[in-house]
């Protein structure tokens, strides 16, 4: 030991970083922090001043020498300060490691600015975030380029350049363009890596003439004013033809952070796999598969700072020999109550896993966190665990005993343990097809929506899997309820799923039929070629053919073209496999029959209307294809009272959750700025505290443990969450002697269709002239067809 | 789909307030055989006791427009409800005074009742009329965007005054300072365009200026027209060609935006009326219970 400086190298004083550090100075490690930036927490210090920081997950305890509860940036870094003096941790700044070599015991860690420091572990506490891209041009040193911005409201009157493409370069620009004059450069000609709801408020801003943006743009120099100019920089453009010249106060960079993926590979860690988002492997103690080095923090793919402070003192004491159960331990205890049955926490984790086909790819953390945000429930025989119509918020797998699937046509269908059922509406976000019933000894595992999304997003094996048991229940719910398992497995294999972004074509007219599509989520709109432009005919949901009526054997091309309203996937069959199933089952025959019939005296219909088909066109290119439940206001019947407002506000602690005013009008349809209740809430992508829920009616609402972050804010592309101070409820007795909370904390609202009131939504139950509705997606072309008619 | 306060579930309180107002000239009819009807008969004070309850129900309405929480069904078919009934009870009460009117409070009531339907029939009227016209004469636009719309072209029009002389600036800039759009109640509702502008006075010399009607920008217009048929200068004569598209353009919007804002006010006008007369109707209608009871 002697011949080594520390017994621990810490890459980077964040959280889980200073943490380790902490502990270590506990344990009496000797131990270092090598962090490339000036300051602690290099992220934290560059968020915007005041901004409230979450301690997310609220049921894991904190576990660390440094102390770290929710508040404001300020405090909170203040509190991780004064941990570094107390604890004593040793943190060298500005000391960016460039390369470590060797292994476990004689680790050697190579300095950018000369030397190397040795130690006999490592720890990579690196996040993801800490190295900002620069713009890597001539002038890029100057003073007046910054990759950061801490607060909008230090400019004022300034010329800002902007220059990315993402999240980051978007909100500073707006939020810069209130007060200054922004002009924001994009290497490319769109923007494909923000948040849709930002490129919405982006375009609104441009077209208001709020800011500028130029396009296939780079950055060529940045340079000094020459005297006399009134601004102190120039920034030279190379737009596509000509250069141009912008005078300028300050230059933004936000081209992202060079993620140290390769810096970690070159180590010799091993990745999951190719992809971007791909996690290292790790041990149960976040152990690489480099002996001695470890991984924590948002790099070993936990972003949540308290998880991250957590992870660092476990390792700390795993390396003084004091092997620890993790923090969340007690929590999954808990939780795995009624499968322990005598076994430890681990053992029932690789029982699920071993069980679970879903899982069985999964790396243990992975696991873990799955099950955290996941239930284990037993369920007695013969309940209903939801009933066909319901809105879904959580898929389920059968840990122990079994579970009935009621279908319309044929036999239930019985599952056993292992296996994956709430699929369907996991995908299509429309209400079960089937219902489902407990069986005998029936243990469940109930997993919300949101975690599974996020967790077949970032593990393929995940998505396959629920892809394939989709396909098969698919097919047999609605193809072939009677045929044989072995027909089913034949016709899945020529099975393929069409991922199409919204405004793309599964097909267009004139194409030759080769494939029978189902629509499996998202909605798309049929139409024919008139002379003036595209004309709906119809309009098709998640869980229905698209264009059966196409499909004769007459009709050799597509007489109707297939246009996504919003995000869409189709899962396709060819159509010969079709063709032969068809003409040897009957049953099939007949149902076919019947929607082709459905189909072309609804196309016919909508084609007698020319008018209908542009209401639909409105409808949907405002959303309403992804709604299951949308407030429509009949302006030919609208007075302006604002009862509906009022009303809202009156049921929600006094704010209103709808804006009547706003939205846009069509033939005297008006859809006001107020919740859709997507069939995918966009609200519920991204909720650190998972306080977004979906009622089995369909209501999206957000509960009392929401913290304000302002995700689902930004996700909604409809702009219907807002950030209210809601006043906090204070006693009478509190109220006299001044105690309480005086300060109403920002929060997260939005419509929750009114879901404690008996009578029903307030906004509809007071408007006095029956002007305001709430309609399904599904009322839509009625509504088309009525207004069309209602409006000359 | 919606469904209107007038056809509210197939006119469900049209027919029950029909079908009460036969019922009454029924049970008027047959008993006017048995004796000579007024309002102190048995009839007449069923009737009048009816026609009570209804007048306090009708009220009720008042209640439930602001009782947000009320699980007494929608507010339109409330609504509905008011507008038929009160129909119905102007009937009934006729029937319970058997048509004899005097100079006193029992027909003042009366009187004030008929005042109270006559004005919620206009407003009927205007509710079933008005969001239609409204609508269509702001085209799919809200009044805040016509208004943005306005002021965007009001800049646009400074912004091109700025490149011409100082005769012309000034002339746009007054007419942007002295367009008018809504005013006092009497202003609103007659929604006429009371937009002036400060021109030179041509009888006092360059000095003095004058106030006149801008009505439909129509002052501003024929000037920027008289300076360009003067013009010789091509650019000049580019933008004054411009300014007055723009003043053009800015003359059909304050219209569209006058005649919603007179729309708008005749939309709520009448409940001005009603709303007093139906607060007087309830003072008569007690005075008249209680000195129908006082000399009984």
């Amino acid at each position: 030991m002697s011949d080594f400086e520390f017994d621990v190298a810490i890459l980077g004083g964040g959280p889980a970083g200073l943490s380790a550090a902490a502990r270590a100075a506990q344990r009496k490690l000797t131990h270092v922090v090598l962090e490339s930036a000036a300051k602690h927490a290099n992220t934290i210090q560059q968020y915007q001043h005041r901004k409230h920081v979450m301690s997310e997950p609220g049921l894991l305890p904190l576990r660390s020498d440094i102390a770290f509860a929710a508040g404001r940036r300020e405090a909170v870094l203040q509190a991780w300060e004064e941990g570094i003096r107390k604890t004593n941790a040793q943190i060298r700044y500005e000391a960016e490691v460039t390369a470590i070599t060797g292994r476990q015991g004689e680790f050697s860690l190579a300095l950018k600015a000369g030397g190397a420091v040795r130690a006999r572990n490592v720890i990579l506490a690196l996040g993801v975030q800490g190295n900002p891209r620069r713009l890597a041009v001539p002038g890029d040193e100057f003073p007046c380029v910054q990759t950061g911005l801490e607060s909008a409201d230090a400019h004022q009157g300034e010329t800002i350049v902007i220059v990315g493409a993402g999240d980051a370069a978007i909100e500073n620009a707006l939020a810069l363009a209130v007060q200054n004059r922004v002009i924001l450069v994009n290497r490319r000609g769109d923007f494909p890596r923000a948040k849709d709801s930002n490129v919405t408020r982006l375009r609104r801003a441009l077209d208001a003439g709020k800011l500028e943006c130029v396009f296939r743009t780079e950055v060529n120099l940045i340079r000094r004013s020459p005297d006399g100019s009134s601004l102190p920089y120039q920034i030279v453009l190379r737009p596509p033809e000509v250069e141009r010249v912008v005078d300028c106060h300050r230059v933004i960079a936000r081209l992202g952070a060079i993620a140290p993926r390769r810096f970690v590979e070159s180590v010799g860690v091993r990745f999951a796999d190719e992809r971007p988002d791909s996690l290292p492997d790790l041990s149960h103690r976040y152990e690489s598969s480099v002996p001695g080095l470890f991984i924590i923090g948002a790099l070993a793919g936990c972003p949540l700072i308290k998880q991250a402070m957590n992870q660092g003192y476990e390792v700390i004491e795993h390396l003084s020999g004091n092997p620890i159960d993790p923090a969340d331990h007690p929590v999954l205890e808990a939780k795995l109550r009624p499968l322990l049955d005598g076994r430890e926490v681990d053992a029932a984790l690789s029982l699920i896993q071993d069980s679970v086909p879903t899982f069985a790819k999964l790396k243990p953390l992975a696991l873990r966190e799955l099950v955290l945000a996941s239930k284990v429930v037993p369920v007695r025989k013969g309940r209903r665990i939801f009933a066909r119509g319901e809105y879904a918020s959580s898929v389920f797998h059968v840990l122990q005993g079994q579970v009935q699937l009621e279908t319309d046509a044929g036999e239930p269908m019985l599952l056993r343990e292992g296996q994956l059922f709430g699929e369907m509406s996991l995908i299509s976000g429309r209400p079960h097809e089937i219902g489902a019933v407990a069986g005998p000894d029936c243990l469940l595992l109930e997993t919300p929506h949101g975690t599974i999304k996020k967790l077949a997003r970032i593990e393929p094996s995940v998505r396959s899997y629920i892809d394939r048991v989709f396909v098969l229940r698919a097919l047999r719910l609605m193809l072939l309820p009677r045929a044989r398992a072995e027909t089913i497995h034949e016709l899945s294999t020529c099975a393929q799923i069409h991922s199409i972004a919204s405004g793309d074509t599964l097909f267009k007219q004139g194409d030759p039929i080769d494939r029978l599509y189902l629509l499996r989520s998202g909605s798309v709109t049929l139409s024919r070629a008139t002379s003036a432009g595209e004309a709906p005919v119809a309009y098709c949901a998640a869980g229905n053919f698209v264009d059966v009526a196409g499909c004769t054997p007459a009709v050799r091309a597509r007489t109707v073209t297939a246009r996504a309203t919003v995000a869409a996937e189709a899962l396709s069959i060819d159509y010969a496999s079709f063709r032969k199933l068809l003409s040897s089952d009957e049953a099939l025959q007949r149902k076919v029959q019947v929607e082709q019939e459905q189909q072309l005296a609804a196309y016919a219909r909508m084609k007698a209307q020319p008018g209908a088909g542009d209401v639909l066109s409105f409808l949907m290119s405002n959303g309403v294809g992804e709604a299951t439940n949308v407030l429509v206001i009949d302006e030919l019947l609208c007075v302006g009272c604002d009862q509906c407002e009022t009303a809202c506000a009156q049921t929600h602690e006094g704010v209103s959750r709808l804006d009547r005013r706003a939205g846009p009008s069509f033939y005297s349809l008006h859809l006001p700025t107020s919740c859709r209740h997507c069939e995918h809430p966009h609200c519920m992508r991204d909720c650190p505290p998972n306080a977004i829920h979906r009622l089995p009616d369909g209501e999206v609402f957000i509960d009392e443990t929401c913290i304000g972050c302002g995700n689902c804010e930004e996700s909604c592309p409809y702009g219907v969450i807002q950030m209210a101070e809601v006043p906090p409820r204070v006693g009478l007795l509190e109220r006299l002697l001044r105690r309480g909370p005086t300060e109403a904390a920002k929060t997260a609202v939005k419509c929750d269709m009114c879901k404690d009131l008996k009578s029903g939504p307030a906004c509809v139950n007071a408007c006095p002239t029956g002007a305001a509705i709430r309609i399904h997606a599904e009322d839509v072309v009625s509504l088309a067809r009525t207004r069309a008619s209602a409006v000359r | 789909m919606h469904a209107s306060f007038i056809n509210y579930r197939n006119y469900r309180y049209g027919f029950s307030a029909l079908a009460l107002c036969l019922g009454a000239v029924l049970a008027y009819v047959i008993d006017a055989r048995r004796e000579a009807q007024s309002g102190g008969t048995w009839l007449g004070y069923t009737l009048g006791t009816v026609a009570a309850v209804l007048i306090v129900y009708l009220a009720l309405y008042g209640v439930r427009r602001r009782s947000f929480r009320s699980p007494s069904g929608s507010a339109s078919g409330w609504l509905s409800a008011h507008i038929y009934l009160g129909v119905a009870t102007l009937c009934i009460a006729a029937l319970h005074c058997a048509f004899e009117f005097g100079r006193n409070v029992h027909t003042a009531a009366f009187v004030l009742l008929l005042l109270v339907v006559v004005s919620g029939g206009w407003g009927v009227y205007v509710y079933a009329r008005y969001p239609g016209l409204i609508s269509r004469q702001r085209g799919n636009l809200s009044r805040e965007t016509l208004l943005e719309q306005l002021s965007k072209l009001d800049g646009r029009a400074r912004a091109l005054a700025s490149t011409l002389d100082n005769r012309i600036q000034a002339l746009v800039d007054h007419a942007i300072r002295r367009t008018h759009l809504g005013g006092g109640v009497w202003e609103q509702l007659r929604g006429r365009d009371l937009s002036a502008i400060l021109i030179p006075d041509a009888g006092r010399g360059a000095a003095f200026a004058q106030i006149v009607s801008n009505e439909g920008q129509h002052v501003l217009i024929q000037r920027l027209a008289q300076e360009h048929a003067a013009a010789h200068d091509a650019t000049f004569d580019a933008r004054l060609q411009e300014l007055l598209e723009v003043a053009g353009e800015k003359a059909v919007l304050v219209g569209k935006l006058q005649k919603d804002i007179q729309l708008q006010g005749l939309l709520q006008f009448w409940l001005y009326l009603h709303l007093p007369l139906c607060f007087g109707l309830l003072a008569a209608l007690l005075i008249h219970v209680l000195a129908v009871f006082f000399y009984w």
